[in-house]
């Protein structure tokens, strides 16, 4: 399943990709039988978004991140810090006992 | 002095018991919320309050689930890191509890890496460690650094080729960003360097410990590569650093690899099953390259291992090691098979590629007075019987010599023959009563007579374990029976370019239809008709295909490409020269039996009758059994090849 459909559900059966990029002017429809969803970026901020066609833009945009996914993103980062501090220390207690044996 | 060490060590195992432990404890002191007592009724609880309460919590509410045999506790790598340790689901399928414990790969990585580097320290230390090494050579600093990049750098890129599998795997990595690969790195290369390490200090009496192979696998939950092949790996780089690699023979290595490596141009994906750790789980070029790399570094680090550790080489540690890995199999085989929640820990802690068995009588028969193979702790019951067939041979062999057996020999024999007995692996039985007997009666002084009546009675013993009756089939059946078969599972009407090659054959007569005649009648008789039919039905090559075959540890394109009629199961080809023909086609494998055919003449004179036996037992079991696509198996048989053929078995063997 792609991230899209993930997120925002199954495409519908008459999607059309429309280039809202290029249209400044362009205004999102609410679509009554699509049920309201919250979408976030990587840095937490929040968008509420009210049909599948708007889902889809802003997850291609880059609001395709949930909460948990950004709680793992900031363990991944703290665990690559940690694993990187153990190697650096591990490092420089090798390099003291090669010292302190020459 | 001393004893500030003794201080100091005791503080270091305290603190890896404690890393090792607490994780399944997470969540432990959270007053909140108390787990739930699972029943028939109600599972709720832990539909509700997925990842809320640890598995210790579970298990003190639900006592009963650590010895009864019908809850079963599962992985499920698919989670956050700090869902760890904590129960993330349970399900009620047809009576039994089904409890989903939550583990992460980096996780994982980082625990189960921890628990191996630390059982590795155990073993004892060279006299001159790593750390003086490189004081005196400042060329082995450089070359060990390049070699453990690379290694690291190798299996970091396993997981990029093998993408498909992983993305099922680790929960939330963006596999397109490079960060995530910068991490899988560090934290591979954090675990390397331990490994590597601690293994360059204990180097020459790392060779003793490959039985252990057997015991602790180490293939990593939701990883599809063994730990401790790392080390072979390294030292395969190692050895092109050094320039000790013996080119001859390389050189035809690559050359087919650049031919593997240029066909695969397809895309098959391959579920690893109890492979995982050893086996390529995608037919892609990224794949083949990896699984080529890594065939190439994994046999040169094995020979650069074997030649750098054999002459100082005492046969007798190895025969004790085996004798208590027998011990240690049954036991856990057993206790895993009763215990439901230590059948849980022996998959995670010693690395397992499947779940031990859960059925708790070994003695077991079934409906036909058959006796059921019962594997125990290891993924598959005939490999695990050939291994007990070793250690058995290895005592008798001890005993022959000194004349008595010491209390490793003692204590392993009884188990490794109830091992043997229980994994119902017949021809390692025959193998094993031929070749005890010939070792017991070949200092006797009948020996010409009693050798004459152990063959008679063995061959009498293989007819009724075959079935009086089989032995009076006409040739013409029993040379159409895997033909019968492979046509049996065709699909419709696909039919695999290798049947209709056989096909052919049969029509046009000739030498190929006596060939495959011979092969029918054996395949029979070994049970495998049915088996190696279905390899007919499936495999698919192109004539090149046939010839070079698909590359190493690749069975994505024999499973992925040709559908037949439905199978029990997956069912593996059980043939390791099968598996050859798939991985080296019929040139790599004439290739191979040139070389140890080579190497077996030109030093027949140094090979000594333990050689000889060692050899004819896993030829025999190469034709009937997978056994080279099991990691363990292929390390020692490995060892055991190289060894025997190159080096003088009289000090090799000596007791």
């Amino acid at each position: 399943m792609s991230k899209i459909e993930d997120l925002c559900g199954e495409y519908p059966q008459s999607f059309i990709k429309q280039d809202i990029s290029s249209d400044p002017n362009y205004v999102f429809v609410n679509d009554p039988s699509f049920s309201l969803r919250q979408l976030f970026d990587s840095e937490g901020n929040t968008v509420f978004v009210n049909s599948f066609i708007e889902c889809e833009h802003y997850v291609a945009g880059g609001w395709g991140y949930s909460p948990i996914q950004n709680t793992e993103i900031l363990l991944h980062q703290i665990l690559f810090i940690g694993i990187a501090g153990l190697v650096i220390s591990q490092y420089l207690v090798r390099k003291y006992k090669l010292i302190n044996l020459k | 002095m001393n004893s500030l060490a003794i201080k100091k060590n005791k503080i270091f195992y305290i603190v890896i018991l404690l890393i090792i432990l607490l994780p399944w404890f997470n969540n432990l002191f959270d007053a909140n919320l108390k787990a739930a007592e699972v029943s028939q009724e109600d599972v709720t609880f832990y539909e509700i309050n997925p990842c809320e309460v640890s598995l210790v919590q579970f298990l003190i509410s639900n006592k009963k689930s650590i010895f009864q045999d019908h809850y079963y506790f599962r992985f499920s790598n698919y989670q956050s890191i700090l869902c760890f340790g904590k129960v993330s689901g349970v399900t009620l399928l047809q009576n039994g509890f089904y409890i989903s414990v939550g583990t992460n790969n980096f996780v994982n990585l980082l625990l189960q890496g921890a628990m191996w580097v630390f059982l590795l320290s155990f073993i004892k230390k060279n006299k001159e460690s790593d750390l003086e090494k490189s004081i005196k050579d400042t060329s082995f600093k450089i070359k060990h650094f390049s070699s453990l990049i690379l290694t690291s750098y190798l299996f970091t890129f396993s997981i990029y080729a093998e993408r498909r599998y992983y993305e099922k795997n680790i929960y939330y990595l963006n596999f397109d960003s490079f960060f995530s690969y910068a991490l899988l790195f560090l934290v591979i290369y954090f675990l390397f360097n331990n490994l590597v390490r601690i293994s360059l200090n204990r180097s020459s009496n790392l060779i003793y410990y490959l039985p252990f192979l057997y015991l602790i696998y180490s293939v990593f939950s939701g990883f599809n590569f063994t730990f401790f092949s790392a080390i072979f790996v390294y030292f395969g780089i190692y050895s092109i650093f050094e320039k000790k690699i013996n080119w001859k023979l390389n050189r035809v290595l690559l050359v087919f690899s650049l031919w593997w490596i240029a066909n695969s141009t397809n895309s098959y994906y391959f579920n690893p099953g109890k492979l995982r750790g050893f086996t390529s789980t995608v037919y892609e070029f990224n794949a083949t390259l990896f699984w080529c790399l890594y065939f190439f570094l994994l046999v040169n680090g094995l020979w650069y291992f074997v030649k750098n550790n054999i002459q100082n080489f005492e046969f007798q540690k190895l025969i004790n090691n085996f004798q208590l890995v027998s011990v240690a199999l049954l036991i856990l085989g057993y206790l895993g098979a009763n215990f439901p929640l230590l059948n849980f820990f022996n998959y995670y802690f010693f690395g397992q590629q499947k779940f031990g068995i859960n059925i708790g009588n070994p003695f077991i028969f079934n409906e036909w007075l058959e006796k059921v193979s019962w594997r125990g702790f290891y993924s598959s019951a005939e490999s695990i019987g050939e291994f007990y067939g070793l250690a058995i041979l290895l005592a008798i062999y001890s005993f022959c010599i000194k004349r008595n057996l010491n209390i490793y020999e003692k204590v392993g024999f009884p188990f490794a023959l109830l091992g043997l007995y229980f994994s119902n692996n017949r021809a390692v039985i025959v193998l094993v009563i031929v070749f005890s007997a010939h070792l017991l009666i070949s200092q006797s002084k009948y020996k010409k007579i009693l050798l004459g009546s152990i063959y008679s009675l063995s061959a009498l013993f293989v007819i009724y374990l075959v079935g009086f009756e089989k032995i009076s089939y006409s040739y013409d059946f029993l040379r159409s029976s895997l033909y019968a078969q492979a046509k049996f599972y065709q699909y419709d009407t696909v039919v695999s370019s290798f049947l209709n090659w056989i096909d052919k054959g049969f029509q046009e007569g000739g030498s190929l239809s006596f060939l495959f005649g011979i092969f029918s009648v054996m395949a029979y008789f070994l049970n495998r008709s049915e088996i190696w039919g279905i390899f007919a039905a499936r495999y698919n090559p192109t004539f090149s295909e046939l010839i070079m075959g698909t590359g190493p540890f690749n069975f994505g394109q024999l499973y992925g490409e040709n559908i037949v009629n439905e199978t029990r199961s997956v069912l593996l080809p059980h043939s390791s020269f099968l598996s050859f023909l798939v991985f080296f086609g019929f040139l790599g494998i004439l290739l191979i039996l040139i070389l140890f055919s080579f190497l077996y003449f030109k030093n027949r004179k140094r090979i000594n009758t333990l050689g000889k036996m060692i050899i004819l037992f896993i030829f025999i079991n190469l034709f009937k059994n997978d056994v080279l696509n099991y990691f363990s198996s292929f390390v020692l048989y490995s060892f055991f090849f190289m060894a025997i053929l190159n080096f003088r078995n009289e000090k090799l063997f000596k007791l």
